[in-house]
């Protein structure tokens, strides 16, 4: 047993208190004094008006003392507020788990939700209850043994988020992270999505994972719902470096929804229906030159987080290569080759050179360099150099030199392949000269093309076609496009679910717009009054409101002993 | 809520207020009498427990911190450290203030209690998994929404899993600070942290799995086993904290391969898929039984179809390539193949990456006819090279009429078209020119056409005069010719017409007869003759008008043949070898036997030869990208008269299987297919790699095999699918992924439990959480053991929090104090009893 609002010691030390002045005061000896009446009429009077001497008597009634302290101490046993933790421990721990998602948003189920959850609060154990909202993340409303008016306070401008639903996550997570106790835990969802068997299926055998019962009726003045529900980009069929094709899925609305880029009209050249009653749109070959193309819907419907997504395009303009002298022509075919490249005579973002010397360029180059002795087959030149190892990895994997044979290339060359990592004012790649004879295998080789276009992506810095951005959604990091402070809102790497629908700012200072895109929150139903389910709680044994009457009533008991002069 | 609130959680037991003064005013003995000091005291104390019990509360500014330690107990933490760090805690708890509420949340084990901890998580894996992201996140919820507070953790960076991104923005969000002090690692013996493999394993294809071994600098031996077979034992210097170690592996069958890597006494396992064999599809029915020669040759890394007989003519149901990773086609003749077959071939090969191996002797290439099919163009060497254009050596006699008739222009433009005839013969060919002028006379025998000069001067020492007699002049040229061998032989009659008439016909027919053609030239303004029509007819030669020098003829008498070489060398010739591992693997090239035969060809520029006939340079076996796909020609039969001296070298099938490893397409299904982890979700990517109407398919599968549930994709851009399902992390995952079209190939993905995650201790120092990104990130400090000790964290979040307090125990302890007041008021005078 602890104390909620006493340490074990102070309500020890404060019981021996009690004990220790009620043993003084009771050993005080009333000794009256004589006082002569004229009449026995004013002899109510004296008695009332002779004040009693202290003194110290011998101790009587222990039965009275008993009494006396039995009351003191279950007052302060009240004020202590006693909890049974070995009890507690074993017991069913409630998480009531409100939906803060997209899909609640519409009408007053989010409100409802809340009323919901409260209601059920109040009829939980306070030490083994707890309310949270997940949202984007999972926040706690109401912990144990806060009484419910801090519910009411947290609430307080919460809101649904645009997000889909991340309870599957959080539920699991929290299930099967950190506890204080080894007991079961029952979690009750506040949500008009249904409940994925899966998760139930994943949690750990002492976790209930339910529906939420909800008390009334949610489908009060709902509207139907319209939504975009897919906004993705893919590499172009075209081939074309510098577009994209852009697929758009929307939820009951027949027509397609307003396209733009940037404020342009765009006009989806197919379209088509889906077996689950989407409709889709694609619009092929449209530029990616870092604008930003927005999917909208006319009408304002039930729930405003899907009316509208947004996606920035990538900026793949062509990369402007200028070749100096004497790069040996199966580079240059190589680069011609690329639909990226674009060979210019001025103001190029990249040069493809002979290295000669040290010389430093205001651009990206990829030198073809001397061979001499020690000279590495392969230098990777990089601005910022934070792991060395990770880079390394990354080049091999991100520019393909996995791909060389270099086992053959060292057979054929009769030189070690070393491979070389540099830090520079500029990006930069260079290979050896003698790699590129026709003697050898590595021009003929698919690695080479695939080697140079590569390098050049990256000496370019030209973005990758990421499918699509939406809340939610696993944001892997392509790290090494961007080398260094290029984290996607994460600062120390790492997979991260993209939070929320929004415009966020990444670490090399690009803007990424994640939309909401989730079928299940733009189709979500309506829960049914009265559905759900309530998971049992184990009766609490709170002991105060029982310690309190006790005491009500000895003081009562003791009152009437005094009153009555059975007691002194 | 107001700023400040007063209110009752359960206002029900104010009702029993109504008790206290029937208690106070309603318990007396008759003889007793009012005491109102005493009365009203009681009446209080009663109706202080009556307001505890209703639970009154106060709304109002809350100055409360919420502290929340995270505290790595796991292993990897240095064993002196993790003390120290118990022993700072504990001091750290005592040191704050009142107003800081403390929790702790351990990982690896419980923290001890007398810490003194309000309260204490603790997260203890039975596997030995410490997740920094799942403490942090918990920290993050342990935090109540509104309210101030900290996060302090206390670690070596060592996490099992980096997922920690979300936990961290949501502290960043919510303006939370995250300190950290960082603790140190323990010694670590080597151990395998993780196997990889450096391609996709199918069966039949050499791969290289590449063991991570991580721990302190020593010696290790690592042992890489598939259930009893032991793959590979080498040993390594461990000199930094990591090092990769390669077996070899070729997987004999598909599905699902465990591999154990052993160090010490540590296991470290894995599951990998091995994918189906390549799908060939052999075209060559020259040979009897030509496919089993070629699949026992190759082995079991690749399946043969052969194509069904007829299937490749002419108005044969389509072949659906799409169904094949490479195509055979072993000694055929082109003849065989009908047009939609090699364009459907050459296209595949260019936009779909399909592979193509071309070999044979005798009916490929060049003697096949290989070289005027649409496939020509595709091939690494020059097929046309074996086939000569021939120019056929003619004999020409010219006739001209230099009668008094062709004075002037005309006899200009007879030599004109003398001249015009005699560019046309190549120097093999021969000439000879006759004119007649009532008598005829060789001005030029018949001489080589090379005598330009001669030619030349004889032409131009004619002129016009005399009588037209004609047919003296073309018994002639019949009997000049008699002593000529070319393959062709033609008069060429250059006249005005003016000719006299005679039978020339039986003269003309048995010319024509004994392969002496005669064609006529009429010179001059009239546009026909009868009779040099009739002449060019009997002579089988042509009829051509020159009215003028702007229309010379182009006098055509002969046509260019072509005949094949014998393009397929018999013999023994000694080879030379080119090319790397990549190509030969295993197979020592020098050891290559010489070659029974093969036909001759030319690589062509961009091609890789990687065999070629030492003596002619010839190459026997090339191979280059073309579009997406690669071809391969080998210019002898890989298995028939060209290659028996290779029957006793054991490269043969070795070299021939990795040759069509190596050109087959790797990516036959439409879509590439990823499968991953993310904690407690399983995400399948599905990438179109190339146009095709086909949908991606999935199922999970079990251990036996048996389907479990249909993963469903969702189309999120063009071509891009993704389906996701919630997986527990400790179970495995096995999916097998087709799509939508009949019989495809089918793509096997696995992931094993927690396959997102490693055991801390395998954990690298570059693999660690950045301690101090996290800091930096969240507006956090990086602590030292004392400022831990000593300091209380520093608090973020909102500005104005508020808080309910109970005041229920104040009403207790009121109502306490009271009492005692009131025993007190009661010993000191009797009289305050009431008693008399």
């Amino acid at each position: 047993m602890s104390f909620v609002a006493l340490s074990l010691p102070t309500f020890l030390v404060g019981i021996a208190a009690l004990a220790g002045v009620l043993f003084a005061l009771h050993r005080l000896k009333v000794r009256h004094r004589e006082v002569e009446v004229v009449t026995t009429l004013f002899w109510r009077q004296a008695l009332e008006e002779t004040r009693a001497r202290v003194l110290v008597e011998r101790f009587r009634h222990p039965w009275i003392y008993a009494l006396l302290l039995a009351i003191s101490a279950l007052l302060w046993l009240a004020v202590a507020r006693p909890r049974f933790d070995s009890w507690n421990e074993r017991a069913t721990e409630h998480v009531l788990w409100i939906d803060g998602s997209a899909a609640m948003a519409r009408g007053t189920r989010f409100q409802d939700a809340l009323a919901a959850a409260r209601q059920r609060a109040s009829e939980l154990p306070s030490g083994r209850r707890r309310i949270v909202l997940a949202t984007s993340r999972l926040e706690t409303l109401l912990a144990p043994g806060e009484d419910l008016p801090t519910f009411d306070l947290r609430i307080s401008g919460v809101a649904p988020e645009p997000v889909p639903s991340t309870t599957a996550r959080h539920a699991l997570e929290f299930a099967r992270g950190p506890r204080s106790a080894d007991g079961a835990l029952a979690i009750e969802v506040f949500s008009t999505l249904p409940i994925d068997a899966h998760v139930v299926e994943a949690l750990p055998k002492e976790v209930r994972l339910v529906a939420g019962e909800w008390g009334r009726a949610t489908n009060r003045d709902e509207q139907g719902n319209a939504g975009v529900v897919q906004l993705g980009l893919s590499e172009p069929i075209s081939g074309a470096f510098d577009a994209v094709d852009v697929f758009v899925e929307v939820f009951g609305a027949s027509e397609p929804p307003a396209l733009t880029l940037d404020g342009a009209a765009l006009v989806p050249s197919e379209r088509g229906e889906s077996t689950n009653g989407t409709k889709w749109f694609v619009c092929r070959d449209v530029l990616a030159r870092g604008g930003t193309l927005e999917a909208r819907l006319p009408d304002a419907d039930g729930s405003p987080f899907d009316d509208v997504a947004s996606v920035v395009l990538p900026n793949r303009s062509p990369i402007r290569v200028q070749v100096g002298e004497g790069v040996p022509d199966s580079l240059v075919a190589a680069m011609r080759a690329d639909r990226a490249v674009e060979i210019v005579t001025e103001l190029p973002d990249l040069l493809v050179r002979r290295s000669n010397g040290a010389e430093s360029t205001s651009v990206p180059t990829l030198e073809v360099a001397q061979p001499a002795a020690g000279t590495p087959a392969f230098v990777v030149r990089h601005v910022v150099i934070e792991d060395p190892e990770r880079t390394i990895r990354e080049a091999f994997d991100g520019l393909g030199l996995r791909d060389v044979d270099a086992v053959d290339l060292a057979e054929r060359t009769k030189s070690p392949i070393e491979f070389e990592l540099q830090q520079a004012a500029q990006r930069g790649f260079a290979i050896r000269a003698d790699l590129l004879d026709e003697r050898y295998d590595l021009i003929q080789s698919p690695a080479f093309p695939r080697l140079i276009a590569r390098t050049l992506r990256w000496l370019a810095n030209s973005e990758a076609i990421v499918p699509r951005a939406a809340a939610g959604d696993v944001a892997m990091q392509d790290r090494f496009p961007a080398s260094a402070g290029d984290a996607l809102l994460d600062p120390v790497g790492g997979a991260m679910h993209l939070p929320r629908a929004g415009v966020f700012v990444r670490g090399d200072g690009k803007v990424l717009r994640a939309a909401l895109l989730d079928l299940a929150s733009t189709s979500a139903a309506t829960v049914r009054a009265g559905s759900g389910e309530r998971i049992e709680s184990d009766p609490e044994i709170d002991l105060r409101p029982w310690i309190a009457v006790l005491a009500f009533l000895l003081l009562a008991l003791e009152w009437w002993l005094v009153r009555t002069e059975r007691a002194p | 809520m107001s700023s400040s609130t007063i209110g009752f959680l359960a206002p029900l037991w104010l009702t029993a207020a109504l008790l206290v003064p029937l208690v106070v005013l309603g318990i007396r003995s008759r003889s007793s009498r009012r005491v109102p000091l005493l009365e009203a005291i009681r009446a209080f104390v009663l109706l202080l427990i009556v307001i505890g019990l209703a639970r009154p509360y106060f709304v109002g500014a809350d100055s409360r911190e919420v502290a929340i330690f995270v505290v790595d107990l796991s292993k990897s933490v240095d064993s002196v450290a993790r003390e120290r760090a118990l022993a700072v805690l504990r001091q750290a708890r005592r040191e704050l203030p009142e107003s800081v509420v403390a929790s702790c949340i351990s990982l690896g084990m419980r923290i001890p209690n007398d810490l003194g901890f309000e309260r204490a998580e603790q997260w203890i894996d039975e596997t030995g998994r410490s997740s920094l992201a799942t403490a942090l996140a918990a920290a993050g919820t342990a935090i109540p929404r509104l309210a101030r507070g900290s996060v302090t953790l206390v670690t070596d960076g060592r996490a099992t899993d980096r997922r920690y991104g979300d936990a961290l923005i949501a502290l960043e969000e919510r303006g939370i600070p995250v300190h950290v002090l960082e603790l140190g690692s323990a010694p670590v013996a080597p151990h395998a942290a993780s196997i990889a493999v450096d391609r996709e394993l199918r069966v039949g294809v050499e791969s290289e799995f590449e063991v991570e071994v991580v721990g302190t600098p020593g010696e290790a031996t690592i042992e890489l086993r598939t259930g009893d077979q032991t793959i590979g034992k080498s040993t390594v210097a461990l000199g930094d904290d990591r090092e990769v170690v390669r077996f070899r592996y070729e997987p004999i069958a598909p599905g699902f391969l465990p591999v154990q890597a052993i160090v010490g006494d540590r296991m470290f396992s894995r599951t990998f898929a091995v994918q189906d064999p390549l799908r060939a599809l052999y075209i060559g029915d020259r040979i009897q039984g030509g496919r089993d020669g070629f699949s026992a040759l190759v082995g079991s890394g690749i399946g043969f179809d052969a194509l069904a007989s007829g299937a490749a003519t002419e108005g044969a149901p389509r072949v659906d390539l799409e169904r094949y990773d490479l195509v055979v086609i072993d000694d055929a003749p082109a003849e065989r193949f009908a047009e939609p077959l090699a364009s459907a071939l050459r296209q595949a090969v260019t936009e779909r990456g399909l592979g193509l191996f071309v070999s044979g002797g005798e009916a490929a290439f060049g003697a096949g006819g290989w070289s005027e099919s649409a496939i020509a163009g595709i091939l690494p060497v020059d097929a046309r090279q074996s086939e000569e254009k021939r120019d056929p050596s003619t004999t020409l006699v010219i006739i001209i009429d230099t009668s008094g008739s062709m004075g002037g222009e005309r006899i200009q433009l007879a030599k004109e078209v003398a001249r015009l005839a005699m560019s046309r013969l190549l120097p093999h060919d021969k000439v000879g020119i006759v004119e007649f002028y009532g008598a005829k006379r060789w001005a030029a025998p018949i001489q080589p056409a090379s005598n330009t000069i001669d030619l030349s001067r004889a032409i131009n020492r004619m002129d016009a005069g005399g009588g037209t007699v004609i047919m003296p002049a073309i018994e002639e040229a019949y009997y000049g010719m008699q002593n000529v061998q070319t393959r062709y032989k033609h008069v060429l009659v250059l006249t005005d017409g003016g000719v006299e008439s005679g039978s020339f016909e039986p003269l003309l027919r048995r010319m024509a007869e004994e392969g002496i053609n005669v064609s006529t030239v009429l010179i001059g303004p009239e546009a026909h003759s009868e009779f040099l029509v009739d002449i060019a007819n009997w002579g089988k030669g042509r009829f051509y008008s020159v009215p003028d020098r702007f229309n010379l003829p182009e006098v055509l008498f002969k046509q260019p043949t072509s005949s094949r070489l014998p393009a397929y060398r018999p013999g023994s010739f000694a080879l030379r070898t080119r090319g790397g591992t990549g190509w030969w693997g295993e197979v020592d090239p020098t050891t290559a036997p010489p070659i029974g035969g093969y036909a001759e060809t030319v690589a062509r520029p961009g091609a890789e030869v990687l065999i070629e006939i030492e003596e002619s340079h010839a190459p026997l076996l090339a191979t280059w990208n073309h579009g997406l796909g690669r071809v391969t020609a080998f210019t002898s039969e890989p298995n028939g008269a060209g290659t028996r001296s290779w029957k006793e070298w054991a490269g043969h099938g070795p070299l021939l299987a990795r040759v069509l490893e190596r050109t087959a397409l790797d990516r036959r299904s439409p879509y590439a297919f990823d499968l991953e982890r993310h904690g407690v979700e399983i995400e399948l990517t599905a990438r179109r790699r190339f146009a095709t109407s086909d949908l991606p398919r999935a199922q999970w599968i079990d251990e036996e095999g048996q389907p479990i549930a249909d993963l469903a994709f969702e189309q999120q851009a063009d071509g891009y699918f993704v389906a996701r399902r919630i997986v527990s992390p400790e179970r495995s995952v096995r999916v097998v992924a087709s799509t939508s079209a009949s019989d495809p190939p089918r793509v096997l993905r696995v992931l094993d439990p927690f396959s997102d995650e490693r055991a801390e201790d395998s954990v690298t120092t570059t693999g660690s959480l950045d301690l101090a990104a996290v800091a930096r990130a969240t507006g956090g400090d990086r602590l030292t053991f004392e400022q831990l000790a000593t300091e209380t964290p520093r608090s973020g979040g909102p500005s104005s929090a508020r808080r309910v307090r109970d005041l229920s125990s104040v009403a207790f302890l009121t109502a306490l104090l009271l009492y005692l007041f009131e025993i007190f008021h009661r010993r000191r005078d009797r009289s305050a009893r009431g008693v008399a």
